[in-house]
């Protein structure tokens, strides 16, 4: 079978574009090694390579970042899978800074795309300090937070519309790109892939995002950007409980002031900076900016404003704490990590637990799990936190990072401990995991009712009626 | 009639005194806006009247709305579910069909003060939550069908713009978790509800099933009954001490404007400067509304009666309106009023424009305020001909709306030439900017005589070209592209998307009981 399917892959993609050695196939290995790892660069051969696959019944793994790979959904769950790798299709398709868009390709990483979009005036939307491998489209498919929660409509933001492989081998072009019209026309006529939803009844972008690959395999995506600010100042308060925030953070999310807004604890900031700070338990970040015309002054109003609320809600908002400068935070935002990646240089090793809740609860969680690393015995100083507001503040996003060593004090089987025991402990108190990854996920899928995991079967039946994209992954057990 | 056994079975379900089969009643339910336009479209002679479904049934509860789903699927009796109604798309289409009409399920269940989501039923109304929200310094988005009809339908199952759209985006963006009755009859709660009783998001576990839910359309009513919703809600600017308070009595009632806001009509020469005011003004979230339309709009809009509307259109309006945005500064603070209308009048003079209140050209009341965040302006349209409806709606950017209006306008004087509808010479559109001017749509608002035959005819076949114009021109998907026909007419050059969509009704809906006119069957049609 490996010779027939590498023979098959090497006729869509030609020899330089595949391989079965064994040193790059176990960069990829998950639960299984694959069998074969194929690079193509057009959304033909994508259409070549998964009507194959549907043809002769091989599992289809799509990943578009390097690695390191920290929660493995890109990785394969079954034996003798191809993975396909699209980091080499890697073009920045189109600009348009009047409608503050950027259309890219799969492979194009953070530092690229920023560099591109300073030189027409736009900055993209992203997440904090994403590691240097990161694929921007990937990340937007994972509904990865991003810092500005005032420019966070919904949930997918900054996604916009894609061109997608669908399991079946169908290419779609879904939201206003699909037409009427050709790309070409579609821009000749004033559109720029703006508007996500559609075509018509229903939305295959929010079926495609959060996906983790088992749906479609997205060959470009365009997504919302924003204007390069004139003038920007960063301000930062510390807070021994997350709760000192509270009454100004809603304030905040009702009068959409600031830029970035988002919380790491004391552990995450010194690990994001590189070295140990001595901080409060909890640091609260705000970026302010002005744009075009009158920029400074509209950038004194936003801090006016800022700072009335703070002062009614007893917030002590500072240009720099005694340990940290805000050029610091500045330094760390609209950036990618440099190598090695952050959460791993803090201890080599890094595990991750994320689920979205309101606001108000955040601290009540970062307890419940602190509790449970307490019984475990995993070093509370060793987990990084972070709180990122979401949909304009209406929910929150909270990633607990798990620094470790290989082998210190018998760190991973703690490890492995806290994320099963800690996360089921989230679970069974209403942390909603809405990206599970890793060991939660069957609990997760099973907290539900059994009717949602039956109506996203109904959906994968559609868009891959043979299983084959990435089986094993969510609540989708069934192998082609 | 439904045969007696049936009758009876929905009878046990609501109560014998929330069900009826009598004509009058069904009638009531037959009769809605723009029926001559669609029969008109389909080759028929324009009719009011829709078809009369067999029964009404008023459920109290979602189990009530689940055991009647449950009793079409046994009973092969098609069904379409009924909030407030305006349209042909909230009747039904079967002649075998019942109406489920919501309007005692008609409560708030949870306003979240702090993250900002509102949980209500159908028959909950615009203009009731705005009341409720107020008291809490919220609002929601509002659509622009008015504050008589039901956010529920607009966010879960109906396009929806509004005049506030710069600042509260569009009703299918803002939807969080939702109880939805599957056509099976099926209960499924999206998102966080069906994990922890929270409804703040609707999205995941992994992918999200709002994805089959509405897309931008919405599904019409086409895939089941939306029972419960979760909407976000947005800062009401305004100071924590403002009340809402009206005197006077309709039409010219009075409406304490609060303090930091003020209505701009910014005008420009040409539309290319007007592009670049309307593309600035919205990135820079300087304004909750910036809506364009014709000189007879702006009459519309600022005036309470019809011939208010025509003398103002006479006085100085034709002469003076060219391409216009209606903004309202909406502060929260007198520092963020001060930067806003500064920047508003920077733009303004950048790019050659001036303002028609300043200027004395139109007068909008402190009512009109008022009018303006209720999107009561819409109803404003009917008083010309007691009819309109609009063409177009694609949706992407400001450029593009500016395009269509530019093409629409030899098309719509062409059928003003035949005298079939309203003379607005062409220029009557209504464009709208979304999420800081991410997104815009624009549609041309129509009067014509319902009573005509003549005009709805007329009316009809130039709903028709505007559709094979935005084919033609790349320029996007209008709003009516609806039901199996129309949607086989556009598919085929938009992606064959109707396939997917009709995978989907067949997943969800094995024995097509839900009304499918304004969605898609099941089935593939050759």
């Amino acid at each position: 079978m490996n010779q027939t399917m590498k023979d098959a892959m090497i006729q869509i993609t030609g020899n330089d574009r595949v391989s079965d050695e064994e040193n790059v196939l176990s960069q990829y290995s998950g639960n299984y090694p694959p069998s074969l790892v194929v690079w193509p660069i057009t959304t033909e051969e994508v259409v070549n390579i998964v009507k194959w696959a549907n043809e002769n019944s091989v599992a289809l793994v799509p990943t578009s970042s390097l690695g390191p790979k920290l929660r493995g959904s890109s990785l394969p769950k079954v034996e003798n899978a191809i993975v396909v790798d699209l980091s080499k299709m890697n073009q920045i398709l189109r600009i348009d800074s009047t409608n503050k868009v950027a259309m890219i390709e799969p492979g194009v990483t953070y530092d690229e795309l920023i560099h591109t979009l300073k030189l027409a005036g736009l900055r993209p939307l992203m997440p904090f300090l994403p590691k240097g491998s990161k694929s921007v489209l990937a990340s937007c498919l994972d509904r990865e937070p991003i810092t500005i929660p005032r420019f966070h409509w919904d949930t997918p933001d900054p996604l916009l519309c894609t061109e997608t492989v669908f399991g079946t081998g169908d290419i779609f072009r879904t939201g206003a790109a699909a037409g009427p019209g050709t790309l070409e026309e579609q821009w000749e006529a004033g559109q720029a892939q703006k508007n996500p939803m559609g075509p018509s009844q229903f939305d295959p972008y929010r079926l495609v995002q959060g996906a983790q690959g088992t749906i479609g395999i997205v060959t470009w995506i365009s997504m919302k950007c924003e204007k390069l600010p004139e003038i920007q100042k960063f301000f930062l308060a510390q807070a021994d409980d997350l709760g000192d925030f509270q009454e100004f953070n809603y304030a905040l999310f009702r009068r959409r002031l600031p830029d970035e807004h988002f919380m790491l604890n004391s552990t995450a900031l010194s690990a994001a900076l590189g070295e140990k700070k001595l901080l409060s338990p909890w640091i609260l970040i705000l970026g302010v900016s002005g744009h075009g015309d009158i920029a400074d002054e509209e950038l004194d109003y936003r801090i006016g404003d800022i700072k009335d609320i703070a002062r009614e809600s007893n917030v002590k908002l500072e240009e720099n704490l005694k340990d940290v400068k805000s050029s610091e935070i500045e330094a760390l935002l609209n950036r990618a990590s440099e190598v090695p990646y952050w959460k791993i240089r803090a201890k080599g090793e890094c595990q991750e637990v994320m689920f979205t809740t309101t606001l108000d609860r955040v601290q009540e969680f970062y307890h419940v799990f602190h509790e449970v690393a307490r019984e475990i015995g995993f070093p509370l100083d060793q987990i990084g936190a972070y709180v990122q507001p979401m949909n304009q503040g209406t929910n929150t996003h909270v990633g607990f990072d798990l620094y470790y060593t290989l082998g210190e004090d018998d760190s991973t089987e703690k490890v492995i401990m806290l994320l099963s025991r800690g996360q089921k402990k989230l679970l069974d108190e209403g942390a909603y995991f809405s990206r599970p990854y890793g060991v939660i996920i069957d609990a997760v899928f099973e907290k539900g009712s059994p009717l949602t995991v039956d109506a996203m079967k109904r959906v994968k039946s559609i868009f891959d009626p043979n299983n084959i994209l990435n089986p094993g992954t969510l609540c989708f057990k069934e192998v082609p | 009639m439904l045969e007696k056994n049936v009758y009876e079975s929905f009878m046990k379900i609501v109560g014998e005194r929330n069900i009826s089969q009598d004509p009058a009643v069904m009638d009531s339910y037959a009769f809605q806006w723009c029926n001559e336009i669609e029969s008109a479209q389909r080759g028929d002679e324009p009719q009011r009247f829709g078809v009369r479904p067999l029964a009404v049934v008023l459920p109290a509860s979602t189990e009530e709305v689940q055991s009647i789903v449950k009793a079409c699927n046994e009973h092969k009796v098609t069904f379409k579910a009924f909030c407030t109604g305006m349209g042909p798309w909230a009747g039904v289409s079967d002649p075998r069909a019942i109406q489920i009409d919501l309007r005692r399920m008609n409560r708030i269940i949870e306003i979240d003060e702090k993250n900002m989501y509102a949980v209500i039923e159908p028959y909950v109304i615009n203009a009731e939550l705005q009341s409720e929200l107020f008291p809490y310094g919220l609002m929601h988005h509002a659509q622009g069908a008015g504050p008589q009809t039901s956010p529920l339908a607009s966010h879960t199952s109906f396009v929806g713009p509004g005049f506030t759209s710069p600042y509260t985006g569009f009703s299918g963006r803002n939807v969080l978790g939702v109880e939805w009755v599957l056509p099976d009859g099926e209960i499924l709660r999206l998102g966080s509800f069906d994990h922890n009783g929270k409804w703040f998001t609707g999205d995941g576990p992994g992918i999200s099933l709002r994805g089959v839910m509405r897309g931008w359309l919405g599904a019409y009513g086409g895939l089941g009954v939306f029972t419960k919703a979760a909407i976000r809600l947005f800062s009401w600017p305004a100071p924590k001490d403002w009340k809402w308070k009206t005197s006077g009595t309709i039409p010219e009632y009075n409406w304490d404007i609060p303090p930091f806001w003020k209505m701009f009509v910014l005008n420009f020469e040409e539309w290319e400067e007007y592009k670049a005011a309307m593309y600035e003004l919205s990135d820079r979230e300087v304004t909750m509304v910036a809506t364009t339309s014709a000189p007879e709009g702006l009459a519309a809009l600022f005036t309470n009666t019809k011939q208010e509307a025509i003398e103002t259109i006479f006085a100085g309006l034709l002469a003076k309106t060219r391409n216009y945005i209606v903004m309202l500064v909406a502060a929260h603070t007198r520092r963020e009023f001060e930067f806003r209308t500064k920047l508003v009048r920077l733009i303004m003079e950048k790019y050659g424009g001036n303002d028609l209140i300043e200027e004395g050209v139109t007068v909008p009341k402190p009512m009109h305020y008022g009018e303006t965040v209720r999107n009561m302006l819409g109803g404003h349209a009917f008083r010309f001909s007691n009819c309109f409806q609009s063409t177009h709606g694609g949706m992407d950017t400001i450029a593009m709306a500016v395009r269509l209006a530019q093409l629409n306008q030899t098309v719509k004087q062409k059928y003003i030439d035949k005298g079939v509808i309203g003379d607005d010479r062409g220029l009557g559109v209504w464009i709208t900017s979304y999420e800081s001017g991410h997104m815009a749509h624009m549609e041309t608002p129509t009067v014509y005589d319902p009573t005509s035959v003549e005009s709805c005819l007329g009316y009809a076949a130039y709903q028709d070209e505007c559709n094979q114009m935005d084919l033609d021109e790349a320029l996007g998907m209008p709003f009516f592209i609806v039901g199996d026909d129309v949607h086989n007419f556009y598919a085929e050059r938009t992606m064959h998307y109707a396939d997917w969509i009709r995978k989907i009704k067949a997943a969800f809906d094995p024995n097509g009981v839900s009304d499918p006119s304004h969605y898609v069957k099941g089935d593939r049609k050759k």
